[in-house]
């Protein structure tokens, strides 16, 4: 489709003519991929905006990391025979 | 080590990856090397228990070589835990990032803290000590029901089982639970008889004296029947008789030679004990462990520590 300006369709014809880089299309999918992780960055980074503006979310944070680090100790206290399932 | 590249520590965050991970919130404030020996104290357990496991038993090993390290290992975690804490409020907005600090280093550390010190708890439980809670009458007044024990699987490695001894060995029958605690009473070779209440061993009657009630004061609500001291070469324990109906025990007399590598198990309590009177003798490979410790004993805690007649 040409357009009416000689100038645009020269310049277009130039464009063309050229071959497009062989790394091209890896090119372009990576930039979409770390356009993706900057989001998903934003993302977290957003939320642990969100947990630092409120100690109930900060305590909240913690207590829940306490009770996933300290299986190991309720599996020892099962071992034990201290704690019945 | 670094990129130049600067970054405020969040307390919060030192925190909860101390949490979730001790050692991890010391490498994220930069001080890996104090982070990594946090991150490993669960070693201290295995290597332990390996150590009191081949001592002679005492209440001072249990302490310090059972129980302490334990305490020790949950102490770290928490210090851990603080510790990062104050680290990252002290660190200030300035601190220099690592090449190790990374998030999918954390995520790894983490994922491995989950599942390493529990293969080392289930290793030492498989190979070298393991914890049984009593939920039966059959050992009274020796052991009794609701003690929580400590046995030592490495024993068997060691030794034979001799009269006297009490294990934990692997139920023969398909019913029941799956392991008994019971007394070796006869060893391969030995002839044992039983008559009603008299057992004897290559023709001699095992000799029993009344114990006083008065003397088993911390365990008098678990003694329904009459105690007794047995003797067995040379070695001396609690048994009872009278304890529930006779019916329940009755069995036919025995005379039999224990066969080689087998043993002849009773339980303590005669009358509420189902053992080798039933199922015959036990092969030594089915033993499981000896009783060393009574480290949580019902009621009085005048009998914790080293299993002792």
């Amino acid at each position: 489709m040409m357009s009416n300006d000689p100038m645009y369709d020269d310049w277009i014809n130039q464009r063309r003519a050229i071959d497009s880089p062989d790394g091209l299309a890896d090119c372009v999918m990576a930039t979409v991929q770390e356009t993706e992780v900057r989001r998903k960055q934003s993302l977290l980074l957003r939320l642990a905006q969100r947990i630092e503006e409120s100690r109930l979310a900060r305590w909240t944070a913690c207590m829940a990391a306490f009770l996933v680090g300290s299986s190991p100790f309720l599996y020892l206290a099962y071992v034990a025979q201290l704690l019945v399932f | 080590m670094s990129d130049g590249n600067t970054s405020r520590r969040v307390p919060w965050v030192a925190m909860s990856l101390s949490f979730l991970s001790a050692g991890i919130g010391h490498i994220y404030c930069g001080r890996i090397y104090k982070g990594l020996l946090l991150y490993f104290s669960w070693f201290v357990i295995p290597l332990s228990c390996f150590i009191a496991a081949f001592v002679e038993p005492s209440a001072g090993v249990l302490i310090g070589f059972v129980l302490l390290p334990v305490t020790l290992v949950m102490i770290i975690y928490l210090y851990a835990a603080f510790d990062a804490y104050e680290i990252a409020k002290r660190g200030g907005s300035d601190y220099e990032l690592k090449d190790y600090n990374r998030a999918i280093l954390y995520w790894l550390l983490i994922f491995v803290w989950l599942a390493y010190p529990i293969s080392l708890i289930a290793g030492v439980r498989e190979f070298v000590y393991e914890a049984f809670y009593l939920p039966t009458r059959s050992m009274n007044p020796s052991v009794v029901q609701g003690d929580r024990i400590l046995v030592n699987k490495l024993w068997v490695q060691k030794q034979f089982p001799e009269r006297g001894d009490v294990v934990v060995f692997r139920n023969p029958e398909p019913t029941g639970g799956r392991v008994f605690i019971e007394r070796v009473v006869a060893v391969a070779g030995d002839r044992i008889v039983i008559k009603g209440d008299e057992v004897e061993i290559n023709g001699k009657r095992l000799e029993r004296n009344r114990i006083p009630l008065e003397s088993l004061d911390g365990i008098r609500d678990q003694i329904d029947g009459d105690p007794f001291y047995e003797s067995n070469s040379g070695k001396r324990y609690k048994v009872m008789y009278g304890d529930g109906p006779a019916a329940e025990i009755e069995t036919d007399p025995i005379d039999i030679v224990v066969p080689p590598r087998n043993v002849f198990l009773l339980g303590d309590n005669r009358d509420r004990s189902r053992d080798s009177r039933h199922f015959g003798p036990i092969h030594a490979g089915d033993i499981i462990g000896h009783v060393d410790y009574i480290f949580y004993p019902t009621g009085n805690w005048s009998r914790f520590g080293v299993y002792r007649d």
